[in-house]
């Protein structure tokens, strides 16, 4: 398969390592399939390989994102940076901590958010805010203070004691934003964030997105949406089969491709390094 | 440990805050319980005072004049003399619902019983009934277990004037005394009997209704609706979530098979109809030491159960995959249950307390009959207790396995 990747340095110059939050060096993610996982992907191979060889780092007060089509790893690559998935090869830091031995650590800096992590359907976002809150071990006054902050800003306190089963799909978004920020985490990591929102509701999230990497946090996303990227990140990782094709700043990647517009360029590495094959599939 | 007791007291305020699973889990069953057994008793008592007010439909042919005065000086039932020609047509009478039972003596029956020698063929009486008929049956069971006795009786005092010599001795005969000096046994020994029986299949079997309907649930639910990977996102122990979750479900079994067992205890006497023997029974179970011993077999039982289906849920991928494996156990929990119904009285070898369920079953039998010895307790306890906790450790492990938790 050719391989085709251009590290590109948004800045032009070295970064100072301290600054460094997220570090993935070489990071590699292999699954195991059984019989029927074989089965359903036509393939007679019980390995699949998630994430390949994949270095990333990320600096405080940056919007980084991931771009890459259904199955191409982001998922993966996030969860092993939430310590929900070890990686099979590389290491992984963020904040200095390694994702294995200190995961503890590590979860308690970030807020991490994915479409495929919901909130329990019997509770209000009142109730689940506090709840994680204490499980985060904040003190009540910290929880109240985050629970108005949040709740304020994202509109939630018209159903804050409504249960999220009640509530619309982009309800549920805005409360399982607000659950997962209520610790104030200095590295935001969300997973399609504003997929299934209506336009508003949308534009409050990438708002917030900015507003967090103005106070210095590091903002980490993946997404399918091209204009949204355009518009928010500062750096773009593009990821065809697990792999980094491509990163650099909107304009680098443009110059870099010869495209118009970030889904030209997209398409352009796309059929460059991807497999026109299926998309989709047992994992992400 | 903070939190653990955060993760309990959500998981308990899932039942708890929810008006209708507090109602479906505890109180639902209990009235439908006491509902039902109390119909079930009632119906039952309908049925039988019908059946003892209802006048018997009787034909006899060929009937002895004694025997005739014998039953009709102490009974309301409809006597009909019939003819030996009858008998086929009154047969069909019988099976028809017409008539309830036909008595068929041989001719001359007075004569050859008068005239019996050794060596002759002894007269036989033939009834005719339909047992699928509550009416027919019980008409059949007045004659066969009072008139006919009765009449026997009469017969045998004209052929021998004293019956004493027909009788070489009697057992347990002083009347009035009997309780004094036949019966010895423990005190509520006797009316634990039936408890006994009954009680260790209900609990160790309504035990696990709780763990089976919340466990699942609340670890194979969660996995598959991906609200358990939302707690595991956060720096709080894996160990204190998985025990938090198991803690609370403990609770809950407990609390849900103490509401079935007090729904049992009022809701049999409903059913047996009489009040005061299941009562007297209940009295064995009321002194300290047995319902300390009963409290300790259950809260080891629940925490085996919690554990098991926990495992179970833990390992499956859907809610559908941990029920039909958890139903799997909960036969072969009930099947432990049945088994201590028919252990008969002797003393069961120890070995068989180290059975986990059959072990917990035993014990909470021999609490009511009063047998209990220490070393069978501590036994069935300890080995319950200690696979509760292997099973537990696998658990807290399997959190921490992402193939597990997260299906990957």
């Amino acid at each position: 398969m050719l391989y085709w990747y251009h590290p590109i340095n948004p800045t032009g110059g070295s970064c100072l390592h301290e600054e460094i939050m997220i570090e993935i060096q070489n990071l590699t993610k292999i699954y195991k399939l059984n019989k029927k996982q074989m089965a359903e992907q036509k393939t007679k191979n019980a390995l699949k390989v998630a994430v390949d060889d994949l270095s990333l780092s990320l600096k405080p007060g940056e919007i980084y994102g991931l771009l890459g089509p259904n199955g191409a790893g982001k998922t993966t690559t996030l969860r092993c940076i939430a310590t929900l998935l070890k990686p099979t090869e590389g290491h992984i830091t963020v904040g200095g901590y390694d994702t294995i031995k200190d995961s503890a650590k590590v979860r308690r800096q970030i807020g991490f958010l994915t479409n495929d992590i919901k909130l329990d359907p019997q509770f209000s976002p009142a109730y689940l805010i506090r709840f994680f809150g204490q499980l985060h071990g904040l003190d009540d006054e910290t929880i109240r203070r985050r629970q108005e902050e949040l709740f304020t800003y994202f509109g939630i306190h018209d159903f804050e004691n409504k249960k999220v089963d009640e509530l619309s799909t982009g309800m549920k978004q805005k409360a399982a934003i607000a659950v997962s920020l209520v610790h104030d985490p200095d590295i935001i990591i969300f997973d399609e964030p504003t997929s299934g929102l209506d336009i508003i509701t949308a534009r409050g999230v990438t708002d917030y997105l900015k507003e967090m990497k103005n106070a210095g946090k590091i903002v980490l996303i993946s997404t399918h949406i091209m204009s949204e990227a355009e518009k928010l990140c500062d750096r773009i990782g593009i990821i065809i089969n697990g792999r980094k094709v491509c990163e650099g700043t909107l304009a680098q990647i443009l110059a870099e491709t010869h495209a118009q517009d970030l889904e030209d360029a997209f398409f352009h590495l796309y059929t460059t390094h991807g497999h026109l094959e299926e998309e989709g599939g047992a994992f992400r | 440990m903070k939190a653990l007791r955060v993760v309990m007291k959500k998981e308990l305020d899932r039942v708890f805050h929810d008006k209708k699973l507090v109602f479906s889990l505890f109180i639902l069953p209990a009235v439908m319980m006491i509902a039902l057994y109390g119909l079930m008793g009632m119906l039952a008592g309908q049925m039988m005072a019908d059946i003892a007010e209802h006048e018997s439909i009787v034909y006899v042919v060929n009937a002895p004049s004694d025997f005739k005065n014998l039953v009709l000086e102490d009974s309301d039932l409809v006597w009909n003399d019939a003819a030996a020609d009858q008998v086929t047509a009154l047969k069909e009478e019988v099976r028809a619902g017409e008539a309830d039972l036909m008595i068929v003596f041989p001719e001359q029956f007075s004569e050859s019983v008068a005239n019996f020698q050794a060596g002759d063929p002894v007269p036989e009486i033939k009834t005719y009934y339909n047992p699928a008929d509550d009416y027919s049956s019980n008409a059949r069971d007045i004659f066969g277990e009072y008139y006919f006795p009765e009449y026997e009786e009469q017969l045998l005092k004209e052929r021998f004037s004293d019956l004493s010599v027909l009788t070489p001795f009697v057992v347990d005969s002083a009347e009035g005394q009997e309780e004094e000096s036949s019966i010895v046994t423990n005190e509520g020994q006797a009316e634990g009997q039936f408890l006994g029986m009954l009680f260790p299949y209900l609990i160790v079997m309504l035990l696990f209704t709780g763990p089976m309907s919340l466990g699942v649930d609340a670890i194979a639910g969660e996995k598959e609706r991906g609200t358990l990977a939302s707690m595991l996102i956060t720096p709080a122990p894996r160990r204190d979530i998985v025990l938090g979750k198991l803690f609370s479900l403990e609770i809950l079994s407990f609390l849900s098979a103490i509401v079935y067992a007090l729904s049992m205890i009022i809701a049999i006497p409903f059913l047996a109809g009489d009040l005061t023997s299941s009562a007297s029974g209940v009295k064995s179970l009321v002194n300290v030491t047995s319902v300390l011993e009963i409290i300790l077999v259950m809260v080891a039982l629940v925490f085996l159960y919690v554990a098991v289906v926990a495992t179970l849920s833990v390992r499956a991928k859907s809610i559908k995959e941990a029920s039909s494996t958890v139903s799997v156990i909960y036969i072969l929990v009930v099947v432990a249950g049945v088994m201590t119904m028919f252990s008969g009285n002797t003393d069961p070898a120890l070995w068989r307390y180290e059975i986990p369920v059959y072990g917990s079953a035993l014990c909470i039998q021999k609490v009511i009959t009063g047998g209990l010895t220490l070393p069978a307790f501590l036994v069935s306890t300890l080995v319950t207790l200690a696979l509760g906790a292997v099973l537990t450790w696998m658990i807290t492990r399997a959190f921490d396995d992402e193939r597990v938790v997260m299906n990957a």
